[in-house]
């Protein structure tokens, strides 16, 4: 009663139309289209079908991860790629027991945490089969301990071991490499890098215009605007703006991001990513020249 | 009943063609020759400026993308997303009923061993060559040897344990694979570039 005394402003928000809006973002059968009643209900399923089987992707969970650069460091998936056989064995190995509560456990929990996930999108996602990390740990420990079973002479045992553990430790370490010097480099703009770089420059020539304008190709910019710098004042556009009659008197300084272009004719500054080697990531443009 | 059921699976696989027959050849993403390597590593490497060059080269190396580069496009076959598009949802779980049959067999014999040498083997034409031959003689050495070893582990599936239940099962897949087929436009996009759609044809 308490609980649910305690998750009922919970409910109550969800259920508004502002607690709706995440939903309508993320659900996977809001970005369905279909012609008619009869289709919705047939491609509901069919979809729910795609994103669930989705999250046993190999090239998910060994090679490429989700694609989103804030789950993943690059070059990785969600498991290590020496982990592959095993975890094929383990399954293999598992299928074969007859009654085992290892089985029953491991291909529960396998089966059943992408039920919630596949409902949303993007399907597969790294958060969202986070729980996945349970039933791949024992398949994959259970595939190593039934192949080393199998092997009945202790030197390829051992060297069946080493041979793993070689493997496993490289990995770990190349895992290791990538997270502290590739990913914090190549990864920055996932993280909203660059944002502050292009307040600070705006806030250097915002008195020399009249009208700041941002196109909506960089997303997030009116949150970091409003953290790093409340005083300027912005308006966002589409890409496809054009400027109004009534501003063609005044100063315009345009935002956008880099599409290519280093040295544009009307170029006031281009601001760069914080990286070892800067790479464009805005450009502040002056729209009268 | 088992007879029919292949045979309605046979067929549910065989429309699984139409897929093919609109693509005109695979993306890059299934050749290993697209990957540009010595650019891939210099992309690493720029993130070391200062760090000792041993360390470097002891994980960004030839020796080592390499085999990642092909493990990550030699995956993109065995992918159930491209399983279910390419082969059918039901195709996809024959394919690995199959395996799972040769391998449980003890009294393995040579061509056991042949079928799946050769099942993992016929990818690697694919991402090896990039052969540049249409998709229908693609299809002959991809689509035709992995939609008979299908069937074969349906069978399989279907000749062990509870036969009620299994139909069941295969009953619901092959209801399913059918709504797919017809009513899920093909989802080949990541997989294929297209011909010229034909109007008869839905559009991928």
């Amino acid at each position: 009663m308490v609980a649910l005394l305690l998750i009922l402003p919970l409910v109550l928000f969800s259920l508004s139309s502002q607690g709706s809006e995440r939903f309508t973002a993320t659900s996977t059968f809001s970005q369905i289209e279909a012609k008619n009643i009869y289709l919705h209900i047939l491609f509901y399923p069919l979809t729910y079908i795609s994103n669930y089987l989705s999250f046993f992707s190999l090239d998910f969970l060994f090679s490429f991860g989700d694609g989103i650069g804030r789950h993943q460091v690059q070059d990785f998936g969600e498991l290590y790629r020496w982990q592959l056989p095993f975890f094929l064995s383990g399954i293999y190995f598992l299928l074969r027991i007859k009654k085992s509560i290892t089985k029953r456990i491991a291909f529960f929990l396998f089966f059943i945490v992408p039920i919630v996930g596949a409902v949303a999108v993007p399907s597969p996602h790294s958060l969202r089969s986070l729980p996945l990390v349970i039933p791949s740990i024992i398949l994959i420990s259970v595939g190593i301990l039934f192949l080393l079973q199998h092997i009945k002479n202790y030197r390829y045992k051992l060297a069946t071991i080493l041979l793993i553990t070689l493997f496993a430790c490289f990995e770990f370490a190349l895992y290791l490499q990538f997270y502290y010097i590739n990913y914090p480099q190549e990864n920055v703009p996932d993280w909203g890098g660059g944002y502050e770089q292009l307040v600070q420059a705006t806030g250097k020539v915002k008195n020399n215009y009249k009208h700041i304008v941002i196109d909506t190709s960089l997303p997030y910019a009116p949150v970091y605007f409003h953290f790093y710098d409340s005083s300027i004042l912005f308006v966002m556009v589409p890409p496809s703006w054009s400027e109004p009659n009534a501003w063609k008197k005044d100063t315009v300084l345009y935002i956008r991001p880099y599409f290519g272009h280093m040295k544009p004719n009307n170029l006031v500054e281009n601001v760069y990513l914080p990286k070892i080697y800067p790479e464009v990531f805005a450009q502040l443009l002056n729209i009268k020249e | 009943m088992k007879k029919n059921i292949i045979i309605l699976t046979a067929f549910t696989e065989l429309l699984t063609l139409q897929g093919w027959f609109v693509c005109q050849r695979f993306t890059d993403i299934f050749h290993f020759g697209s990957i540009d390597v010595v650019f891939q590593l210099g992309t690493y490497i720029n993130a070391f400026k200062g760090k000792p060059f041993w360390l470097i080269r002891l994980f960004h190396n030839k020796l080592v993308q390499d085999p990642i580069n092909f493990l990550r496009v030699y995956l993109q076959f065995w992918d159930v997303r491209f399983g279910i598009n390419w082969f059918s949802l039901i195709g996809y779980f024959g394919i690995f009923a199959g395996f799972y049959y040769i391998i449980s067999n003890k009294k393995k014999k040579m061509y056991h061993w042949f079928v799946l040498s050769m099942l993992i083997i016929f990818p690697c034409i694919e991402i090896l060559l990039a052969p540049q031959v249409s998709l229908q003689i693609k299809s002959i050495y991809l689509w035709l040897p992995f939609t008979v070893f299908s069937l074969y582990g349906i069978y399989q599936f279907l000749s062990y344990g509870n036969f009620k239940k299994r139909v069941w099962i295969i009953v619901s897949l092959l209801i399913i694979s059918m709504l797919w087929i017809f009513f899920l436009p093909f989802n080949i996009s990541n997989y294929c570039v297209h011909y010229p759609i034909h109007p008869h044809v839905r559009k991928p």
